[in-house]
C-alpha cells in the first residue's frame, strides 16, 4: 500500500489560513476527514480518466477527445492538492494511505465502442454529473472565500468531466447497433447499483451544523439525497435521451430494496 | 433563513445546475465560466424544476429514498471509506 504524501506542495503553495467561526470540534474533525478523504480520491481518480485513453483510441474516438481525457487526468491531480491545501489550513496533515487501485474493465465481451461506452457512462454521465451536484451543492454553503474558490475550481472541471461523458453518449449511441444497444442498456443495471454502492456510505455519515459545513463538513443524509435526486432525474433521463434503457435499469436496481 | 431551508435550497441550485450540464444545450454552460452558467436560462429549466422541487422540499430527517437496501449492501468507494467527488473506476459486466 502506497502513502499519498503532499506536505511538500502545501509547504510551497499555502492556503492562508481563513476564520473558522463557531465549528463545533466534532464538525472540524469531520471536515478534516472529508478533505483528506478527497484529496486521496482525487489524485486516486486520475488514473481513471488515463485508463480511459486506451479504450478512446480502440473505438476510434475523436482525437480531440482523447487530449480533453488526458487534461482531465491533470485536472484530477490539481484536485487533490486542492484538497490538500485546505485539510493543512484546517490543520490536518496531508498524508493519507492509498486505497487499492481498481484496474478498468476492459470489457472484453464486446465491441470497442460499447466498451467505451460502459465505461465513459459510468464515469462522465454518472460519476461525474453525481459530482457536479454534489460540489454545486457544497458550493452554495462553503464560507471562507478560500473554501469557495476551490470549490469553484474544482466544479469548473467537473462539469467538463459530466459534460464529456453526455457528449460521448448523446453522439456515440445512436450509432451501436441493436445488439450493442441492449448489451449497453442491461450494463447500466450494474452501472446503477455500482453507484448505488458507492454512494451508500453517505447514509453513515454525520449531519454538520451550518459553520461545519462551511468548512466542508458532511451532511450524510442530505448528500444521499442528492444523489438519488440526481439518479432519479437527470442521469437515467439523460440516458433515455440517448436512446438507452435506463429507467428500466433503474427500476430493476431500486426494486432490489423492495425485494429484501 | 433557517438551516434546513438553506440546505434545501443548495441542494436545489446544486441539482439545477447538475441538470443544465446534463443537456444536450448545456454544452455551451461547460465553456461558460460559472457566474454565466448560473445565470444562463434554458427550456430545459422548467423540466428541471421538478428535480430542485424535490430536492427543496424533501425533510432530510424523514426516511431517505433506498436508505433500507443500500444500508445492506456491501459498500465502498475506491477509498474504502466515504464516497467522493473523485469517479470510481466502473464495475465489470454482470457483478450488480
Amino acid at each position: 500500500m502506497s502513502t499519498l504524501d503532499l506536505r511538500r506542495h502545501v509547504r510551497r503553495d499555502p492556503m492562508p489560513g481563513f476564520d473558522l467561526g463557531d465549528v463545533s470540534a466534532a464538525d472540524l474533525e469531520a471536515a478534516r476527514t472529508n478533505w483528506r478523504e478527497r484529496m486521496v480520491s482525487e489524485h486516486a481518480s486520475a488514473r481513471v480518466f488515463g485508463a480511459l485513453v486506451g479504450g478512446m483510441m480502440r473505438a476510434g474516438l475523436p482525437a480531440d477527445e482523447t487530449y480533453r481525457v488526458a487534461e482531465m487526468v491533470r485536472q484530477e491531480l490539481d484536485h487533490a492538492r486542492l484538497c490538500a491545501r485546505v485539510l493543512a489550513s484546517l490543520g490536518g496533515e496531508p498524508v493519507a494511505p492509498m486505497p487499492e487501485l481498481v484496474e478498468l474493465p476492459d470489457h472484453a465481451d464486446t465491441t470497442p465502442l460499447e466498451g467505451v461506452l460502459r465505461n465513459v457512462i459510468s464515469i462522465g454521465c454518472c460519476s461525474e454529473t453525481v459530482a457536479v451536484a454534489l460540489v454545486a451543492t457544497e458550493r452554495e454553503e462553503a464560507g471562507p472565500p478560500a473554501v469557495r474558490r476551490v470549490l469553484d475550481q474544482i466544479l469548473r472541471d467537473e462539469i467538463k468531466h459530466s459534460r464529456f461523458g453526455w457528449r460521448i453518449a448523446s453522439r456515440l449511441a445512436p450509432s451501436l447497433s441493436a445488439k450493442e444497444r441492449r448489451s449497453l442498456s442491461s450494463y447500466l443495471v450494474d452501472a446503477f447499483a455500482h453507484q448505488v454502492r458507492f454512494h451508500a456510505p453517505f447514509l453513515d455519515m454525520p449531519c454538520a451544523e451550518d459553520a461545519g459545513r462551511a468548512i466542508g463538513a458532511p451532511h450524510g443524509r442530505s448528500s444521499w439525497l442528492v444523489f438519488v435526486s440526481t439518479m432519479n432525474d437527470i442521469v437515467v433521463p439523460g440516458l433515455e435521451r440517448c436512446g438507452l434503457a435506463a429507467a428500466e435499469a433503474w427500476r430493476e436496481v431500486r426494486s432490489w430494496g423492495r425485494a429484501s | 433563513m433557517t438551516t434546513t431551508t438553506k440546505r434545501s435550497k443548495a441542494r436545489a441550485n446544486g441539482l439545477r445546475l447538475a441538470a443544465k450540464v446534463a443537456t444536450v444545450g448545456g454544452f455551451a454552460v461547460a465553456a461558460l465560466g460559472l457566474a454565466e452558467a448560473h445565470a444562463a436560462g434554458t427550456n430545459e429549466m422548467t423540466t428541471h424544476a421538478a428535480t430542485s422541487e424535490v430536492a427543496a422540499t424533501h425533510d432530510d430527517t424523514q426516511p431517505l429514498p433506498m436508505e433500507g437496501w443500500a444500508k445492506v449492501q456491501n459498500r465502498g468507494g475506491d477509498c474504502g471509506c466515504s464516497p467522493c467527488w473523485g469517479p470510481p473506476a466502473p464495475p465489470p459486466r454482470g457483478v450488480a
